[in-house]
C-alpha cells in the first residue's frame, strides 16, 4: 500500500515536471495523491515513517504554490520522493518460470584488454586497416572471445568485411553466437539476413530448419538463394528439402534462387532430383551448379544416365569442324561444353565402366578426363595419366602429380626422383615438372623420401630450392640436421630462403640460430619471418632485437621492425 | 628510499608501447655514453645519441613518489624513447652505471622538486594566503552562480516542462552548460549538457549498440522522461548541497566524505594526491585484483573512459582505477591499464565516494605478482553473502541524491537460470533472486556472455559449480524502479571470465 501510494505520486510529479510545473497548483491528481497520502498517515499512525509527513507537507506547498514558486516546490517534491523511492526499491520480482540454463560450450576470453578492444573497433567501426587487424586476430587464434560475440554478430552486416566475418570469425564461436544472429535475423530479409541465414545453418545444421522453412516460404530472393546454399553446404540429403528445391525449380522467377536450388538437390537419390538436375545439365544459367550436384548425387541410376549423356555428347565433342564453319565449331563447342560439365559429375562416382568411357575423352576434355581417371584410381590408369608428366602440355602436370601420388610408394618414388636428375631439369618444361609438385602439394609418403632428397641436396644437383620444400613435407625430424649444415653453407639469398621455410615447417627449434644468423646477414624476406615466428620463444626477442638495435638505421627497415614487435606483443616483457 | 626499478615499473611510465620498444633497441645498440648514478641510486644519468650532431642529454630522478624524467629531445611530453632505454639500460646492466656526482642543474632541480612537494603537502594542510584569496574568489563566484544561473535555469526549464525541450532549447542548455563551466560548475555543466543529449532523442533504424551518443537517448519517451526526471532531481541536489558546503554548513547526517563527494560531483575539482592525504583519504598495504575492465566513449564529456573494477582482497571493498582521456588528445595520454595480476598498493588514496569509490596511487607505489590459486579463492571469501546485503549498500549509497543509481558488488551466488523471455535470474544462498538483464543504459550487452559461460560451468546435475561468485552492476530501473543487475564477471571455483567489456 505504501509503495503503491508513492509510485503513483510519483509519476504524477514525473508528468508535472514534463508536461511544465505551471500546471500543479490545484492538479486534481497530485490533490488526489494527498488525499491518499494523507490516509495512509493517518492509518499507519505512530509507525508512519518520518518522511512521509515530510512529503505530505512539501505536496500541500506544491499544491498551493503562488506562480512564481511552483517550479521550486515542485522540484523540491520530487527530489524528496526520489529518496524515498530509493529507500522502497527491491529487487525486481522474477517470474517463477525459469528453466535451467542450457549447457554450452565454453567460449574463452583469450584476448587482452588492449587487443580487445582494437578488435571490436575492427568489427563495429569505418576505417582504414581493419581487414588486417582482424586477419591478425584470427591468426593468433585469440578473435574467439566471448566479450565479442555481439560485434562479430554487427560486423556480419558490414559491407566491407561482413563475408569474411561470416566465413572466418563466426565459425570459431560455435553455439555462443547462434542466439545473437538469431535475434537479429529479419524476413523477407535482405542480402545480410542470408549471409546470417546461412552461418546459422553452419552451426546449427538441422535445428535450423525452421529458418529454413521460413526463408524459403516468406523470404526474399537472396534469402531463398542463401536457404537453399545453406541446405547444399551444410544439410545434404536432409529428409525433406529436396521437394522445396524441386518446387523452387519448377515456380522460382529468381535465376539466383534457381541455381542454388539446383545445388541443394545434390546428395538425393530419388528419381525427381535425379531427372531435374540431368535437365539442368542442358542450360547454361544451371549448367555448373548441375554438374557439382550430380557428383555427388546418390541415385543408383546417376552414373548410368550420365555416361548416356557423355556417350551422346562424345562423338559431337569430337567432331572434326572446318576453319569458317561457325555454326559446326559452335555445335561441337557446346558438346564439349556437355562433356566436360558430366566429366565433372562423374569426378564422384565410382564405377568400372566409368574409365572405358572417359579414356576416349582425353584428346577432347584432356585435363578433366585426366581428373576423373584419377578419380577412378585403376592402376593402369593413374600410370596413363602420371606419364602426362613427361609430355609437353604444362597444364596437364598437375593433374599428373595427383595421379602420381596415389600410385604405389615405391613406383612414385622412382619416377619424381627421376625428375630432379632429368637431363632437362634446367629447361622450362624440366622446372615446371618440379614446380608441379609442390603447386599440386604432392605429399612424399614413406621413410625413403628424406634420406634420397637430401642426398641430392649434398650433391651437384641444380635445382635444390625445389628440393626443400619436399625435404620439410617428408616430415622426418631427421631431416632438421642436414638442413641446417645446408643452410650454413648456402650463399645464394633465395635458397637460403626456401631451406629456412622448410625448416620452419619441419618445426624444430634448434633451427632457430642459424636463421636468426640469416636475418643478421640482412636476408629477411616473409619466409624467413614466418619461420622465426614459427620457432620462437621468449629468447628470440632479444636476439632479434639485438639485430635491429645493430642496423644503422633500424626504424628504415620495416621488415625486421614488424618481426620485432610481433615477437615483442607475443612475448611482453622481453 | 629511491624508487626501485623494475620492469613494472618501466611499463607504468610507458605510454606508448612503441616508444619502450624502441627504448630496448636503443639500449642495446649501445646507443648510452657516459652513464651514471649517484651512490643511493636515486639519481640516473647519460647521454644518448640521436640523429642530429648533439647526443642528448637525459636524466631521471628516481627520488619522491614517481620518477622524474627529463630529455632534450623534442619529444613531449615524456617518456620518450631515450629515458624508456635508459631506465631498461640501468634495469638490465646497472653494471654500465658509474657512480659520479651529478651536474649542479640536476642538483637544484631535484631541491625545487622537493621545494615543490612540501609546498603541495603544506598547501594541503594550511593553504597559502595568495591561494586562501584566489579559493576564496572562486568559491564566491560558484555561489553566485548557484544562484543566478544554475537554479534559475533549473527552474525555468521546469516551468516550461521538460517535454517541450526541443533541438532550438537544447542548444540553449548547451550554451548555458558553457556559462556553468565558467563559473567554475563543471559538474552542473556536464549534467545540463547531458538533459540537452537526452531531451532530443535519436530517431533512426540504426541498430548498432557500443558507444551510444547518450545512453537512453534512443529509449521509449516515458523512460527517457524518467531519467531526465532523475538528471533534474540531481542538479537541484547540486543547487542545495553546493550551496550548503559553499557556506561551509554540513546537513544533519551527513558525512565530511558526502560533503567532499559534493566538491568532486558539482564543482569539478581535481583532487590532488596530498590534498586526499592530508583529509586521511590514505590507505596502505592494499592487494588489489582486477575483476572487470571497461571501455567507453563518453560523447558529452568529449572523453574516453577506461576503468578497471579492483577488489581489494584485504577488507573485499570494490575500488575503480578510473582514467579521462580527452577523445580529441588520447594518443597523449597513458592509456588506462588493465590489470592481469595482482598489484601489491603501498600507499593509495582512496577518493571520497560511495560504493565504489575511485583509487589512486603513485608508480612507485605499485608491484605486481603472479596470481595464485588462493586468490582467487579469496575472492569467494570476500564476495558478499547474498542479495540483501548487496541490495543494502545500493540503498545506503542511494539516500545521497548525488550519488550514482548504481553499483558494482560481488556477491555469493548458488545457481542462475534462464527466464522465459529470455533473461536470467541469479539465485544466492538464501533463495533471494536477481533479475539479470543488460541496463538500457549500458554501453555493451553482457548477459548472452554470462549465460553462455554459465552453460559452460554446470555440474553433471546441471546446478552451477560452486563455489561461484557474480560481479554484478546492480542498478534501479527506469521502467519498474526495481533493482536490477547487469554482470559484468564470473568466478566459479578458480575461473574468472569477464563477461563485459
Amino acid at each position: 500500500m505504501p509503495r503503491e501510494t508513492i509510485r503513483k505520486l510519483s509519476e504524477n510529479t514525473e508528468r508535472l515536471l514534463v508536461a511544465g510545473a505551471h500546471l500543479a497548483r490545484g492538479n486534481a491528481e497530485l490533490t488526489r495523491d494527498k488525499e491518499a497520502l494523507d490516509q495512509l498517515i493517518a492509518k499507519l499512525g505512530a509507525k508512519s515513517p518520518p518522511v512521509f509527513a515530510k512529503l505530505a507537507e512539501q505536496l500541500a506547498k506544491t499544491l498551493t504554490a503562488p506562480g512564481k514558486t511552483q517550479a521550486l516546490e515542485l522540484l523540491s517534491l520530487a527530489t524528496s520522493l526520489a529518496q524515498v523511492r530509493a529507500g522502497l526499491a527491491q529487487l525486481a520480482p522474477v517470474p517463477s518460470d525459469d528453466t535451467a540454463v542450457p549447457v554450452a560450450h565454453a567460449v574463452e576470453t583469450p584476448c587482452n584488454a588492449k587487443d580487445l578492444y582494437a578488435v571490436h573497433d575492427a568489427l563495429v567501426t569505418t576505417g582504414q586497416g581493419r581487414m588486417e587487424v582482424i586477419d591478425s586476430a584470427v591468426e593468433r587464434g585469440d578473435i574467439g572471445d566471448l566479450r565479442l560475440v555481439h560485434a562479430v554478430v554487427q560486423a556480419m552486416s558490414d559491407a566491407y568485411i561482413g563475408a569474411t566475418v561470416a566465413d572466418k570469425v563466426v565459425p570459431q564461436f560455435g553455439r555462443a553466437i547462434v542466439e545473437p544472429i538469431r535475434k537479429k535475423l529479419r524476413f523477407p530479409g535482405s542480402k545480410v539476413d542470408g549471409r546470417r541465414l546461412r552461418a546459422l545453418v553452419a552451426v546449427q545444421k538441422d535445428e535450423a530448419r525452421d529458418l529454413i522453412d521460413e526463408a524459403i516460404a516468406t523470404g526474399s530472393a537472396d534469402m531463398r538463394a542463401a536457404a537453399f546454399d545453406a541446405i547444399a553446404d551444410h544439410l545434404p540429403g536432409a529428409a525433406g528439402l529436396d521437394a522445396l528445391a524441386l518446387a523452387a525449380l519448377d515456380g522460382d522467377k529468381s535465376g539466383e534462387v534457381r541455381r542454388a536450388a539446383v545445388r541443394a538437390l545434390a546428395g538425393y537419390g530419388t528419381d525427381a532430383s535425379l531427372q531435374t538436375l540431368l535437365e539442368a545439365l542442358d542450360d547454361a544459367r544451371t549448367l555448373h551448379q548441375a554438374a557439382e550436384a550430380l557428383a555427388k548425387s546418390r541415385h543408383p541410376d546417376a552414373t548410368t544416365r550420365l555416361l548416356e549423356r557423355l556417350e551422346s555428347s562424345r562423338v559431337e565433342a569430337a567432331a572434326k569442324v572446318k576453319k569458317d564453319d561457325k555454326a559446326a565449331a559452335t555445335k561441337r563447342d557446346a558438346a564439349r561444353s556437355r562433356v566436360s560439365a558430366v566429366l565433372r559429375a562423374l569426378s564422384e562416382h565410382r564405377d568400372p565402366r566409368i574409365a572405358p568411357a572417359v579414356r576416349a575423352l582425353l584428346e577432347v576434355a584432356p585435363i578433366l578426363a585426366a581428373q576423373t581417371l584419377v578419380a577412378q584410381g585403376h592402376s593402369d590408369d593413374l600410370r596413363l595419366v602420371a606419364d602426362l608428366l613427361h609430355k609437353d602440355y604444362e597444364p596437364e602436370f598437375r593433374v599428373a602429380v595427383d595421379a602420381l601420388g596415389k600410385l604405389p610408394v615405391d613406383e612414385a618414388f622412382d619416377r619424381v626422383m627421376a625428375l630432379f636428375v632429368a637431363k632437362d631439369r634446367d629447361t622450362k618444361l624440366g622446372k615446371a615438372r618440379l614446380t608441379a609438385l609442390r603447386s599440386a602439394r604432392f605429399v612424399p609418403v614413406g621413410p625413403r623420401w628424406a634420406p634420397a632428397l637430401l642426398a641430392l641436396l649434398g650433391g651437384a644437383v641444380t635445382r635444390p630450392e625445389a628440393l626443400a620444400w619436399m625435404i620439410a613435407a617428408t616430415g622426418d625430424a631427421q631431416a632438421v640436421a642436414p638442413l641446417m649444415a645446408a643452410l650454413e653453407r648456402e650463399k645464394k639469398a633465395e635458397l637460403a630462403a626456401e631451406l629456412v621455410d622448410a625448416l620452419g615447417t619441419l618445426g624444430d627449434k634448434r633451427a632457430l640460430p642459424p636463421i636468426i644468423a640469416r636475418v643478421a646477414a640482412g636476408e629477411l624476406r616473409w619466409s624467413i619471418s614466418h619461420a622465426v615466428l614459427a620457432l620462437a620463444d621468449e629468447t628470440t626477442v632479444d636476439a632479434v632485437r639485438t639485430l635491429f638495435a645493430a642496423l644503422k638505421n633500424p626504424n628504415q627497415n620495416w621488415e625486421l621492425s614488424y618481426l620485432l614487435r610481433s615477437l615483442e606483443r607475443r612475448y611482453p616483457g622481453h | 628510499m629511491p624508487i626501485e626499478v623494475t620492469e613494472d615499473l618501466i611499463r607504468a611510465v610507458t605510454t606508448k608501447d612503441k616508444a619502450l620498444s624502441d627504448g630496448r633497441t636503443l639500449a642495446k645498440k649501445g646507443s648510452f655514453k657516459a652513464t651514471f648514478r649517484t651512490a643511493d641510486g636515486s639519481l640516473i644519468w647519460g647521454d644518448c645519441q640521436g640523429s642530429g650532431a648533439k647526443p642528448y642529454v637525459l636524466s631521471i630522478d628516481l627520488a619522491g613518489d614517481a620518477p622524474t624524467i627529463r630529455c632534450t629531445c623534442p619529444v613531449k611530453p615524456p617518456p620518450c624513447k631515450h629515458t624508456l632505454g635508459l631506465l631498461v639500460l640501468f634495469l638490465e646492466q646497472p653494471a654500465k652505471f658509474g657512480v659520479g656526482e651529478p651536474a649542479a642543474e640536476l642538483i637544484e632541480k631535484r631541491a625545487k622538486n622537493v621545494e615543490r612537494a612540501e609546498k603541495r603537502v603544506e598547501g594541503a594542510a594550511k593553504p597559502s594566503t595568495s591561494n586562501v584569496a584566489a579559493q576564496k574568489k572562486k568559491s564566491e563566484a560558484q555561489r553566485a552562480a548557484i544562484d543566478e544561473l544554475l537554479e534559475p535555469l533549473l527552474l525555468d526549464l521546469l516551468n516550461g516542462g521538460l517535454g517541450t525541450i526541443d533541438g532550438k532549447r537544447a542548444a540553449k542548455l548547451v550554451e548555458q552548460a558553457r556559462q556553468l563551466n565558467d563559473a567554475y560548475l563543471p559538474g552542473a555543466a556536464e549534467r545540463l549538457r547531458r538533459i540537452a543529449a537526452l531531451s532530443t532523442p535519436r530517431d533512426d533504424d540504426d541498430d548498432t549498440y557500443y558507444q551510444l551518443r547518450e545512453p537512453g537517448d534512443d529509449l521509449p519517451d516515458e523512460q527517457r522522461h524518467r531519467l531526465l526526471t532523475r538528471h533534474v532531481t540531481r542538479l537541484f541536489a547540486m543547487v542545495r548541497k553546493g550551496r550548503k558546503y559553499l557556506d561551509e554548513k554540513l546537513e544533519e547526517g551527513e558525512s565530511q566524505d558526502d560533503a567532499d563527494s559534493v566538491v568532486e560531483e558539482l564543482l569539478g575539482r581535481v583532487w590532488k594526491l596530498e590534498e586526499l592525504k592530508q583529509k586521511g583519504y590514505a590507505r596502505q598495504s592494499l592487494v588489489l585484483l582486477e575483476l572487470a575492465y571497461e571501455r567507453y566513449d563518453d560523447h558529452v564529456r568529449e572523453e574516453r573512459i577506461e576503468q578497471s573494477f579492483l577488489l581489494e582482497l584485504g577488507d573485499g571493498a570494490i575500488y575503480v582505477d578510473r582514467t579521462f582521456r580527452p577523445l580529441d588528445r588520447m594518443d597523449k595520454m597513458k592509456e588506462g591499464e588493465s590489470f592481469e595480476k595482482p598489484l601489491l598498493v603501498s600507499e593509495a588514496v582512496v577518493y571520497p565516494g560511495f560504493v565504489n569509490k575511485r583509487i589512486r596511487w603513485e608508480i612507485a607505489a605499485r608491484k605486481s605478482r603472479n596470481l595464485e590459486r588462493a586468490d582467487l579463492d579469496a575472492i569467494h571469501a570476500r564476495a558478499l553473502p547474498a542479495f540483501d546485503a548487496a541490495v543494502a549498500k545500493l540503498k545506503e549509497q542511494l539516500k545521497n541524491p548525488l550519488a550514482p543509481d548504481e553499483a558494482v558488488l560481488l556477491v555469493q551466488i548458488r545457481d542462475v537460470r534462464k527466464l522465459s523471455d529470455g533473461g536470467l535470474v541469479a539465485i544466492d544462498g538464501k533463495g533471494a533472486k536477481l533479475d539479470l538483464r543488460d541496463s538500457p543504459l549500458a554501453r555493451y550487452r553482457s548477459l548472452g556472455n554470462l549465460e553462455t559461460t554459465i552453460g559452460a560451468s554446470l555440474d553433471a546435475n546441471g546446478a552451477l559449480k560452486q563455489p561461484a561468485s557474480l560481479l554484478v552492476r546492480l542498478y534501479v530501473g527506469l521502467a519498474d524502479e526495481a533493482i536490477h543487475g547487469q554482470p559484468l564477471a564470473l568466478i566459479v571455483g578458480h575461473d574468472h571470465v569477464r563477461v563485459g567489456m
